[in-house]
């Protein structure tokens, strides 16, 4: 097994990005804390510095730190039923504990509906607890794709939203702005792309669990050079491997894909089981999530409507069969993972369907495993053992 | 003349099946607890197994280390239905600690699903509501026979359903009609567990607890089918893990030929 020379290279840019946030607020950059289905590029452009609590919740979660957090806020009376992350989070701003040294304060918040409700909830009582304008974005929910309807709403509220950050402490958001800051998004964006894209090769030089890690800047730093210089460095070495023939696993004998966010509390031990049984995660739904087409620079704010009230999460169940199912085909797969997790029903909702239409549509064989993208007393690494062994067996690896 | 064994630990007994040429000629089931590790050498030795080659399958099945390998009891389930009843499209097994639901095609797995998060809807179930019940697993078919009427008992949590059958003892109601009700309510959460992978006939039914014809009989009400149980119900799963031992083995001498 050979080590991507990138996972270096992401501890840096991650602790870079982590001081760069803390120095801006310092010297006077406003701070926005925003959803990872958040429309990043305005307040970008408006000059904010982003932070990203779900990221910072799965970065807690990775170094085992999310349960004690998450008792933090279930000690304040929230349902221990309720989203991980949002426990998690909670509970870094409660008790000041954090991976990244010490949270920095936003200034503005911006939420949007696009990923699921939870949301909402989490950042007004966010927004409550330090005394800062919440700034929310209504995308209607799809049926097929938005319609010109949805898309000339949510950009109505996309121009208020540039007038407000700029109100808020911010630089005044102009179509010139935000092009920009658009393009580096997308340059970034298509990079994503291609590096998810090398793992379709026989035998596969990047998995899922590798993307797993090396989405964090996707999510976190979209919109600036260093997140484009990041996945250029990050395609080279992987197309590197590619043509030499590396393999992610060693001598793969089974392609699967998976469905919904990983399981962080386990993500080493997940990993190490695929090892054994020389299982490839070609793909994944989550971190593809991240490779949207169709983002325009000409007219920023029609293009960003669009894109962000596009988002798988906010498709029905049908929606998920098809994407799915095309990654199936895609990636050359026999098999397919689908997490139902405990803290993300608009992830998990209607697996089970999802799961036989997929399996009739493309002939690959389905498990679901139950577990928690983030609470570790969810997570029986047993029971995943449990589902996924008999499932490798059934096509036709071992261990 | 080939020997070769399949041994299944399970979480509350361990089976030993011995093979020679395509034939079981020896098996031996002894208690898993209170050290599986010993309850698997001690299956070995009773079975006269010892020194031959050995799959292992089961909850324990990596605490036998002198094992050739090892599989999940899915597979070697599969493997052994296909030996036992080559026709059967669906296996329901109730073991001890999960109960199962496999869609099989020669041998070989199709789909399945799993109940191994919950006690309710698995033999340790059954387990419980003897004891509390004071009705001795062997005895299940002369109590809940067909002239019984269920009473309803509920399937969500074992716990729950254990003061539920105190409150119907303290009532007064009897004991058989209960036992129908919890045969009846382990039967139908195994049958929902069916309809994830879809129940296609024939259906063969696996596991200690298929002994009991009470079991049996509630299981085909709920799944809404026939179920046919095989001679040796207990040993399929540790038979499949010997055939698929045999096939290791001569893989192996075909591989060390060339």
């Amino acid at each position: 097994m050979i080590k991507l020379r990138a996972n270096k290279r992401l501890q840096t840019t991650i602790r870079n990005q982590v001081l760069w946030t803390r120095f801006g607020s310092k010297i006077g950059r406003p701070v926005a804390w925003v959803t990872s289905g958040s429309p990043v590029e305005i307040v970008l452009a408006a000059g904010f510095i982003p932070f990203y609590p779900e990221n910072h919740a799965a970065i807690c979660a990775a170094r085992g730190m999310s349960q004690d957090l998450a008792e933090q806020t279930e000690a304040e009376g929230y349902s221990r039923d309720l989203c991980s992350y949002f426990r998690v989070d909670v509970g870094s701003q409660i008790s000041g504990r954090t991976p990244l040294g010490h949270l920095v304060p936003p200034d503005v918040i911006l939420v949007s509906n696009n990923i699921c409700g939870t949301v909402q909830n989490w950042f007004r009582v966010t927004a409550e607890r330090f005394n800062v304008p919440l700034l929310f974005l209504d995308t209607p929910f799809n049926d097929a794709a938005p319609t010109e309807a949805d898309v000339a709403y949510v950009r109505e509220q996309l121009v208020h939203i540039a007038a407000e950050v700029a109100r808020l402490g911010g630089r005044r958001v102009t179509e010139d702005r935000l092009s920009k800051v658009v393009l580096r998004s997308r340059d970034a964006l298509e990079l994503w792309a291609e590096v998810l894209a090398m793992a379709a090769e026989r035998p596969a030089p990047f998995t899922s669990f590798d993307a797993f890690v090396h989405m964090a800047p996707i999510v976190s730093m979209r919109g600036t050079r260093r997140c484009i210089s990041y996945y250029r460095a990050l395609r080279d070495e992987v197309r590197e491997r590619m043509k030499a023939g590396i393999s992610s696993v060693p001598d793969e004998r089974a392609r699967v894909v998976w469905d919904n966010i990983a399981i962080w509390p386990v993500h080493k031990q997940l990993k190490k089981l695929f090892e054994q049984y020389h299982v490839s995660l070609v793909g994944d739904t989550y971190t593809s999530a991240w490779t949207v087409e169709h983002l325009e620079p000409e007219d920023p704010f029609t293009s960003l409507a669009k894109v962000y009230t596009d988002i798988i999460l906010n498709h029905g169940a049908a929606h998920r069969v098809k994407v799915l199912s095309n990654m199936v085909r895609k990636f050359d797969a026999t098999g397919f993972v689908l997490h139902s997790n405990r803290s993300c029903k608009r992830y998990s909702l209607g697996q089970f369907g999802v799961k036989t239409a997929v399996s009739s549509a493309t002939g690959a064989t389905g498990v679901v495993v139950e577990a928690d993208m983030a609470d570790p007393r969810s997570v029986s690494f047993e029971h995943l053992q449990q589902r996924l062994v008999p499932f490798f067996e059934t096509l036709g690896a071992s261990g | 003349m080939t020997r070769v064994a399949g041994l299944d630990i399970g979480s509350t007994a361990t089976k030993c099946v011995m093979m020679e040429d395509g034939r079981v000629i020896a098996s031996v089931v002894v208690p898993s607890m209170p050290d599986m590790r010993v309850a698997a050498e001690r299956a070995l030795r009773e079975c006269g197994a010892e020194g031959i080659p050995v799959l292992t399958t089961g909850y324990g099945r990596a605490l036998y280390e002198a094992r050739l390998a090892q599989v999940s009891e899915i597979t070697a389930l599969a493997a052994g239905v296909g030996f036992v009843a080559p026709v059967a499209a669906t296996v329901v097994d109730i073991g001890g600690q999960d109960s199962k639901v496999v869609r099989v095609e020669a041998g070989k797995v199709v789909d399945f699903a799993m109940n191994d998060r919950c006690a309710a809807g698995t033999g340790r179930f059954l387990e419980v509501m003897s004891r509390v019940l004071h009705i001795p697993f062997e005895e299940f078919d002369a109590v809940a026979c067909d002239e019984v009427e269920p009473l309803p008992v509920t399937s969500t949590c074992t716990v729950f359903a254990e003061s539920e059958v105190v409150g119907l003892l303290s009532a007064r109601h009897p004991p058989a009609r209960i036992l129908k009700g919890v045969l009846t309510s382990v039967c139908g959460r195994v049958a929902s567990l069916g309809r994830q992978v879809g129940v296609k006939a024939p259906v063969v039914a696996t596991g200690g607890t298929m002994y009991s014809q009470a079991v049996v009989r509630a299981l085909s009400n709920a799944l809404g089918v026939p179920v046919a149980v095989p001679a040796a119900p207990q040993f399929v799963t540790a038979t499949g893990a010997a055939l698929l031992c045999a096939r290791r083995v001569a893989a192996d001498v075909a591989a060390a030929a060339v």
